[in-house]
């Protein structure tokens, strides 16, 4: 804990987030946020990006590493450094989406294998979608899910993002491939 | 067609080439690090926290050496040298002494309990032998001698441990005829006054 103030210098550049944070935490200094914030302020921000939209993605990493500046011990280690960050940067995302009444992914899992059917619809020529688009056609819920695995979490991290059983997340990740793969057969069809 | 393998592998590189086409703008991490200069928690918490446990930690090691010694206690071990004198044809050292290693080798013996022992079988054993002789005070030590025979020194740490016989220290003389008790090994376990001396005939 406070120890880092007098092992910060056995740091390097290669300091974990963990480390990074711990060190940020105890001394307050504004360069390990910096750090921090270079070491996955963009993951965050795309993945807030693609959940909402820019602006709505600016504000809500501001608010997350706020949160980070003014709570410092809200993060307790019980998780990794990056796994706690998408957790509350997913919460002030969800209550800033039902604030704004843009929240619409409280749908029941059984409804989520209809969105393959979406694909199905698509005329060939919006199969020649970018990749961010095909992203936006997946609901709320199965895009997160995926999201964060492409992101590097493990199943586990991101039932505890999501709060979410593992079996839940196991379900949306294959409705979102599922609809993903349909897309890419089209294109390659086309190709 | 697309394979799993394939499939995954593209839906991968196509995350991390959107992922790059999408970064926190700089001015929202410059205006996040403002914040927190301006914030800058009154940094003096984080370094007095620091100092607090530096602190408490040198408390903790002086109060830890500062105890210590109080603990700390060294055996002592009953020890005795045996020699042949000028005029004494035995001469015995008896005396306490730390550890040593010899001594480690020794067991640690309170001459109470040996006392004890003593007078439980006094009746009946034959390991505790007592003789007569004539208690000195020589400076740091205290001497036995019988006769010509024997001269037995006793350092003070011992004398102050041995059974006197409900006597104090400083009610013996500074010549007194005693009787002293000695075990097997040639320990003392106790000392007493007596008002008859011996008897040495002139050799």
């Amino acid at each position: 804990m406070a120890l880092s103030f007098f092992v910060s210098s056995w740091f390097g550049s290669d300091s974990s987030a963990e480390q990074l944070f711990a060190l940020y935490r105890d001394t307050g200094s504004p360069a390990y946020l910096e750090k921090l914030i270079a070491l996955h302020g963009n993951e965050l921000y795309h993945f807030l990006a693609q959940q909402s939209d820019k602006a709505l993605a600016e504000d809500i990493s501001q608010q997350c590493w706020l949160k980070l500046i003014e709570q410092p011990y809200s993060f307790a280690g019980k998780s990794s450094f990056k796994t706690w960050l998408f957790s509350v940067g997913r919460n002030c995302l969800i209550d800033e989406l039902r604030r704004r009444q843009r929240w619409q992914a409280d749908m029941p899992e059984t409804e989520l294998a209809a969105s393959t059917c979406l694909a199905q619809q698509l005329d060939t020529n919006r199969r020649q979608l970018l990749f961010s688009e095909q992203l936006q056609l997946l609901p709320f819920l199965q895009r997160e899910a995926l999201m964060l695995q492409l992101e590097g979490f493990s199943l586990q991290q991101i039932s505890d993002i999501t709060r979410q059983p593992a079996e839940t997340i196991k379900s949306r990740l294959r409705y979102a491939r599922q609809f993903l793969q349909q897309l890419a057969g089209g294109s390659d069809d086309n190709a | 067609m697309t394979t799993p393998e394939h499939f995954e592998q593209k839906l991968q590189q196509q995350y991390q080439h959107d992922k790059a086409c999408h970064v926190l703008p700089q001015r929202v991490s410059s205006e996040i690090v403002r914040r927190a200069r301006s914030v800058k928690r009154n940094n003096g918490m984080g370094l007095w926290r620091n100092t607090q446990l530096a602190m408490s930690c040198a408390l903790l090691l002086l109060m830890g050496y500062l105890l210590q010694p109080a603990d700390k206690k060294v055996p002592l071990y009953y020890q005795v040298v045996v020699t042949q004198g000028e005029h004494y044809k035995e001469v015995q050292q008896h005396r306490l002494s730390p550890q040593t290693e010899y001594m480690a080798l020794s067991p640690q013996v309170d001459p109470s309990v040996v006392y004890q022992q003593y007078t439980a079988a006094q009746q009946r054993s034959t390991a505790f032998h007592y003789h007569t002789g004539l208690l000195r005070q020589q400076e740091e030590q205290w001497q036995i001698t019988v006769c010509d025979d024997l001269l037995l020194t006793i350092d003070r740490q011992l004398l102050s441990q041995l059974n006197l016989q409900q006597h104090k220290l400083s009610d013996f003389a500074q010549q007194q005829w005693v009787e002293f008790v000695s075990n097997s090994a040639g320990r003392l376990v106790a000392i007493k006054p007596v008002s008859s001396g011996l008897y040495c005939s002139e050799s």
